[in-house]
């Protein structure tokens, strides 16, 4: 009970010295100021190099024969480590994003999976292949990740397939390959 | 597409007869003039367009087929459509190329003579009707010289060389189903036409044996022994399982149709064998291809395409390199020979290139062809002292399977 007096008397002192300072015109003038000014920000000269990077990514990240070494910063990246068995175009670099398809595509009901490290939280989850289909290849951001990939006569663990089955339309053509999460592999 | 003609019995109205006539024979009208004008020379062209020559072009036919004529499939990276360049592998000389669908599978027939390719594609481009199809191609023209239409049931998979094959005695052509349940397909090729889906239990690749029989490779480990009759029905039986469950073996083994001869390596680097009859399976002790300090070193066999086999020579031909695990189907540098009875190391070929495919002609001084996708190049070397002979490059997209007659 003492600590939350404590806390209580705090707060209340800050209060009364702020509105001792502040005057109702002058906080709401101020207010307004930022609100505009806000609204005024996306007119001003912004440096949007930064921007253009991404438009003009290239792979990178690309696995060699020392293995694959996961980062959990740049989802665009083949290193990504939701990535780590990943044999494709990553959808992020085609009009989707890590998780979501691009637009005109069909999403694949059906998947190869995979057990991928997360160096940001050191837990190991499992993570569905999905591909996006009903367009030609992507051709961007291509990827050739084989942490855990098993042979044709293990299909649920190999992304040589195309992983179209059941999408709509039949849509049996590959366009690219999203990596959402099912859950923590235990 | 078949077109089937009625016998004009049919309880239409006579006007409506009258007009489905006239209508069809106003479309043969218009389609026979477009056909006219579409394959002529334009009418608005000067005489500049068609002057005569004083060169003689023609069309070239290729040389016939030896045992140094190379294949190379560039299917790009999943593409809609794929390239097979033929390529005389004596001298390394483009001698012409055949367009394919998406993810096809090429078939050597009648010692190199013709090729079968199996094909997909869509009716616009990436979308709309699936159409499977198998096209026969002679091998010296290079003109389809059959055309078979197939149900849309090919499994597509990067290409692996035996989801699809040729029969013992060319006769049929077996194509892998895998949606909506495992199956293979029957093709007639002396009557040009689809047989049945034979349904199969959970089996992968197709090695072709005398007598219409054929082993698949089951996910237990074990092989399935089929055989079939011209209608299709099926016997079935599993052989013993012959690897563990935790040894990974290649999508691409290398099979001779004509010895029976299986090779198929691991991951890890062992070697399992087995000599496929049409009165069984034989398999042979797998060894390892590398010691145990090659394998402290972290040599392991990698690549798409990483096994061949010299029949007479009996040597085994591996494509590997140093490597972590799970590197599997990444390029590899250098090409082990071994012995395929004793497991010896033989020679060890430096490549010095990032190679994701090996083929070993079966003649008496074989060649070993290479195919690296980053550099759109095959590579020839000798396959006995390991010198690089020549490259040809600008090979597609990614050109990675190599065929080579047996």
């Amino acid at each position: 009970m003492k600590k939350n007096k404590g806390f209580d008397s705090t707060i209340e002192k800050m209060a009364r010295s702020t509105a001792s300072k502040t005057g109702r015109r002058g906080f709401i003038g101020k207010l307004g100021g930022f609100i505009v000014g806000a609204g005024l920000l996306p007119l001003l000269p912004v440096d949007r190099r930064g921007r253009m990077k991404e438009a003009n990514a290239t792979t990178t990240g690309t696995m060699d024969r020392g293995g694959f070494q996961p980062q959990d910063q740049d989802t665009q990246a083949c290193d990504y480590w939701r990535h780590c068995s990943i044999d494709g175009n990553l959808c992020d670099c085609c009009g989707g994003t890590l998780t979501s398809c691009p637009p005109g595509t069909e999403l694949s009901p059906s998947s190869w999976v995979a057990s991928c490290y997360n160096p940001g939280d050191q837990q190991t989850y499992l993570i569905a292949y999905r591909d996006c289909c009903g367009k030609q290849t992507c051709g961007r951001c291509n990827c050739l990740n084989t942490e855990g990939e098993l042979p044709v006569y293990r299909p649920e663990f190999s992304n040589d397939i195309v992983w179209c089955f059941g999408a709509d339309n039949d849509a049996m053509t590959y366009h690219c390959t999203i990596s959402p999460v099912v859950g923590k592999a235990s | 597409m078949t077109i089937k003609f009625n016998d004009g019995k049919t309880g239409y109205p006579k006007q409506i007869k009258r007009l489905a006539a006239s209508m069809a024979m106003t479309a043969m009208f218009v389609g026979g003039t477009q056909a006219v004008i579409a394959g002529g020379v334009p009418q608005q062209l000067g005489s500049e367009a068609t002057l005569d020559l004083m060169d003689t072009p023609v069309i070239l036919d290729a040389p016939p087929s030896d045992a140094k004529r190379v294949y190379v499939l560039d299917a790009g990276a999943f593409h809609m459509t794929s390239t097979y360049y033929t390529i005389d592998g004596n001298n390394n000389k483009l001698l012409g190329m055949t367009d394919a669908g998406k993810l096809p599978h090429m078939m050597l027939g009648d010692n190199g003579n013709f090729m079968a390719i199996a094909s997909t594609m869509y009716s616009r481009v990436a979308r709309g009707t699936r159409d499977d199809y198998i096209e026969i191609i002679d091998s010296r023209t290079h003109k389809p010289i059959a055309d078979i239409d197939i149900p849309e049931g090919r499994f597509l998979t990067q290409v692996m060389q035996r989801m699809a094959s040729l029969s013992a005695d060319d006769k049929h052509i077996l194509f892998q189903q895998f949606s909506p349940s495992p199956a293979v397909g029957l093709v007639d090729l002396e009557k040009e036409s689809f047989v049945k889906m034979m349904p199969m239990p959970d089996c992968y690749h197709l090695f072709p044996v005398p007598d219409q029989k054929f082993f698949m490779h089951c996910r237990d480990g074990s092989l399935l022994e089929v055989s079939y009759d011209n209608e299709g029905n099926t016997q079935q039986k599993n052989t013993k399982v012959f690897h563990g469950e935790e040894d990974y073996l290649f999508n691409n083994p290398s099979y001779s149709i004509k010895t029976g001869r299986l090779i198929w390596p691991s991951t890890g680097g062992r070697i399992f064998q087995a000599k496929l009859s049409a009165s069984g399976a034989e398999f042979i002790e797998p060894f390892d291809a590398f010691t145990e300090e090659q394998k402290a070193d972290k040599w392991a066999p990698g690549g798409w395409q990483p096994v061949s086999f010299h029949n007479d020579r009996n040597e085994i031909y591996l494509l590997a390199d140093q490597r972590e695990k799970w590197t599997h189907k990444l390029t590899s540098r250098f090409v082990f020979v071994i012995d395929a009875t004793t497991g010896k190391q033989l020679r060890r070929i430096d490549m010095g290139h990032e190679i994701n495919g090996i083929g070993v002609s079966q003649d008496a001084e074989p060649y070993l062809f290479a195919s690296s996708p980053g550099d759109q190049s095959l590579y020839t070397f000798d396959a006995i002292t390991g010198k690089q002979l020549g490259q040809i490059d600008e090979l597609g997209r990614a050109p990675v399977m190599i065929y080579l007659p047996e």
